[in-house]
């Protein structure tokens, strides 16, 4: 994985482009169509796939950044699904089958992927046929391409085109509204309608590092949309007289502040310290992402949470943006499992590793 | 003392300071005219990396002298007061620092021990506290008031002070532990020879910084280090077999801590990455030492709560780390965290106004 650093982009410029480019489209109200053709046209869909497979080659930090930038402004799921898929799969296709081209095609933004690979091989193949329902996926609705975990024939990873007959997505009302939480059913899809990206062992190392993409990439969300809300917060704090002075200047709501940057400050360190173990393929990289999506998530919780009670009234209304973020930290915590199914799954990583 | 006597524990300091001189890693942060000395920091890391891995026992009696004491004479020193207390501290001379006092913990600069010049003395008054193991120590850094007209960081002087000079009376503290890790000194017209005055008068809230500064995050790094080395003694206390933790809440506690000291650990690389850069890190030490004290404090609840009535006060050994496993003292001991060396509101204070530019709060009229 190392390279040449003049061939690395500069993060600092990658930032700074990204949020022009994603606040500017917000106060434009551009479509999301339009936006996702022009995240395509910046390369960001395929940022971190090797060149040769028409990527830009770009380490997991690269990728850390578009997904904070994007956590920050609440977008939709539909650029982590697509880019957790396509990283983690443009390594193990075969080229020039129909797989790889429609990996192209999705680098190119012309299809949208949707990740159902969170919930395991929740998918089963009865007579040639897929039947099953998959719980708790994000934007599935606007996908052309749906991305699952079957055991046919051994561990394989598919890609189902929509909209599909024997497919039904059915949206759940969830208090987030800045993805669509919808139950994927699928009542009879005939495998013969399935591309295969990989199977057997491959498809096995491909689930592990979707995974661990995944939960990176929901890490990194839960970050930026942390460091969106604080920010907002200690303006307001900064702007709102009381008592003939800025609250900001009160000792109760500066430590609480503090405290909040702490934690947010140790959610960066380990997001950036678990990002390039993922790069490196270093050590247990794949408890070391859960482990950080966990802390993530929480900081997103905790932030979200003192956010509103520090705005006062204002910070409890509709109008308000406060309660888009607590919403979408309790949201983003559903996505393949919840929290404690988390901990259980890396605990005896974790405590094997810390043997005497 | 809750481990071994007073005795023992200088004998056995005395002892690991030999040791860790001749080896040349006591002195791995001084310059290179000193035998050990001159080492890079990345160097020094390697060196308190690895002894937090050992599980080496902590200098704990030659920490000022090693840290505070040499690195404030090599800069601020002059050569005849370098030659006096340098190779001695390498022989075993012990510093103390007298900086707090009992109205003036976190507003440092308030200090009002008083020194009085006459002729080539200076004469002391005034009292000291929180001195770590000042009653044993040979000589003690001193910050003293000799000019209240101006600002009060304007009118102190630093002074170098024989704690057998007469009038210094020093009294051990015991703390909630039973252990006596500080000492309060009491100081009743003490003659200091001018020439043991570091620095110019009046000049001494400035070299005071130096001591503050000399430690650049090598303490909290191996005292992390400590910490994630000595997760499995937590296992224990929660009843792990073979990486399996039966109690539901129990293993998804001990997971949220884990990933803590993980957290601790990622904030502390960044912080030495800053130092090895000869950037600033004093926002980043803030961060870490509450990241720290905090940590500490839950991991020794954690394995107090699991092992409740376990560990009552049967016999064990301190003077490792902070983690040694009887949990009521060590949830007990985790307080030095939050409280000494800037205590966690002052952190907070120090990152809300340093880090996120929050407006400073009136003081009321002196």
């Amino acid at each position: 994985m190392s390279r040449p650093p003049e061939e690395l982009l500069d993060l600092g410029e990658l930032r700074d482009s990204a949020r022009r480019l994603l606040t500017d489209s917000r106060e434009r109200a551009t479509s999301a169509g339009e936006l996702w053709q022009t995240i395509a046209s910046l390369g960001w869909l395929g940022i971190g796939v090797t060149q040769v497979r028409g990527g830009l080659d770009q380490p997991f930090s690269a990728l850390a950044v578009l997904y904070e930038e994007l956590g920050r402004v609440l977008a939709p799921h539909a650029f982590i699904a697509s880019s957790v898929c396509l990283h983690s799969l443009a390594g193990v296709v075969e080229e020039r089958t129909a797989a790889d081209g429609l990996l192209h095609r999705a680098m190119r933004g012309e299809v949208i992927l949707a990740d159902l690979t969170a919930a395991g091989a929740s998918v089963q193949v009865h007579g040639g046929l897929l039947q099953g329902i998959v719980f708790n996926v994000f934007d599935a609705d606007r996908a052309t391409h749906l991305v699952l975990r079957v055991d046919h024939e051994g561990p394989q990873i598919i890609g189902v085109p929509m909209p599909h007959a024997a497919i039904a997505i059915v949206c759940r009302a969830a208090w987030d509204e800045s993805r669509v939480v919808a139950d994927v059913h699928f009542n009879g899809v005939d495998v013969q309608d399935t591309l295969t990206f990989a199977a057997g062992s491959a498809a096995l190392a491909a689930a592990s590092a979707m995974a661990a993409h995944r939960d990176l990439a929901m890490a990194c969300d839960a970050l930026g949309g942390a460091e969106a809300v604080f920010a907002a917060t200690l303006q307001y704090l900064q702007t709102r007289q009381q008592f003939n002075r800025p609250i900001a200047s009160f000792q109760a709501i500066k430590h609480r502040c503090a405290d909040l940057a702490a934690s947010l400050a140790g959610a960066r360190a380990l997001t950036v310290a678990a990002g390039r173990q993922f790069t490196e393929q270093e050590g247990d990289w794949r408890s070391a992402a859960s482990a950080c999506r966990l802390y993530g998530g929480s900081v997103y919780r905790e932030v979200s949470e003192e956010a509103i009670q520090l705005h006062g009234g204002i910070g409890f209304t509709w109008e308000h943006h406060c309660h888009r973020h607590l919403k979408r930290s309790r949201c983003s915590d559903v996505l393949g499992g919840l929290p404690d199914q988390r901990r259980d799954a890396i605990a005896p990583a974790l405590f094997r590793g810390a043997r005497h | 003392m809750t481990g071994p006597s007073a005795e023992e524990f200088l004998a056995f300091q005395r002892q690991w300071m030999r040791t860790l001189v001749s080896s040349g890693y006591a002195t791995a942060h001084w310059d290179r005219r000193w035998p050990g000395g001159g080492r890079p920091l990345d160097e020094q890391i390697i060196i308190a990396e690895e002894l937090a891995r050992a599980d080496a026992p902590r200098l704990t009696l030659y920490f000022i002298s090693l840290f505070h004491a040499a690195l404030t004479l090599m800069e601020w020193g002059t050569p005849e007061q370098q030659a006096r207390h340098l190779p001695a501290i390498l022989e075993g001379e012990v510093w103390c620092q007298g900086f707090s006092e009992p109205n003036a913990g976190s507003d440092l600069a308030s200090l009002k021990t008083r020194a009085q010049r006459i002729g080539d003395h200076y004469i002391v008054n005034g009292q000291k506290i929180w001195s770590t193991l000042a009653q044993h120590a040979d000589y003690c850094l001193l910050l003293v008031r000799t000019d209240s007209s101006g600002p009060k960081q304007a009118g102190i002087t630093y002074l170098l002070m024989d704690t057998r000079s007469a009038g210094v009376v020093r009294r051990p503290i015991r703390q909630m532990t039973g252990d006596e890790e500080f000492a309060e000194v009491f100081l009743e017209d003490v003659k200091i020879p001018v020439a043991n005055r570091l620095g110019e008068e009046n000049q001494g809230w400035r070299i005071a910084q130096t001591t503050l500064n000399s430690e650049r995050g090598l303490t909290i790094l191996e005292l992390s280090e400590r910490l994630y080395h000595a997760r499995w003694r937590l296992l224990d206390a929660i009843g792990q077999r073979d990486g399996q933790v039966a109690d539901d809440q129990r293993r998804r506690e001990a997971v949220d801590v884990f990933i803590r000291i993980d957290v601790l650990r990622a904030l502390v690389s960044e912080m030495m990455a800053a130092a090895r850069a000869g950037a600033d890190i004093g926002a980043m030490a803030s961060f870490v030492k509450l990241h720290y004290a905090s940590v500490l404090r839950e991991f020794a609840r954690l394995g107090e709560r699991a092992s409740a009535g376990a560990h009552l006060r049967d016999a064990f050994t301190v003077g490792g780390g902070y983690e040694t496993g009887n949990w009521a003292f060590d949830f007990m001991n985790s307080y030095q965290w939050s409280i000494a060396g800037g205590s966690n509101e002052i952190q907070r204070n120090i990152v809300a106004e340093r880090v996120l530019g929050m407006p400073r709060d009136k003081a009321p009229p002196a």
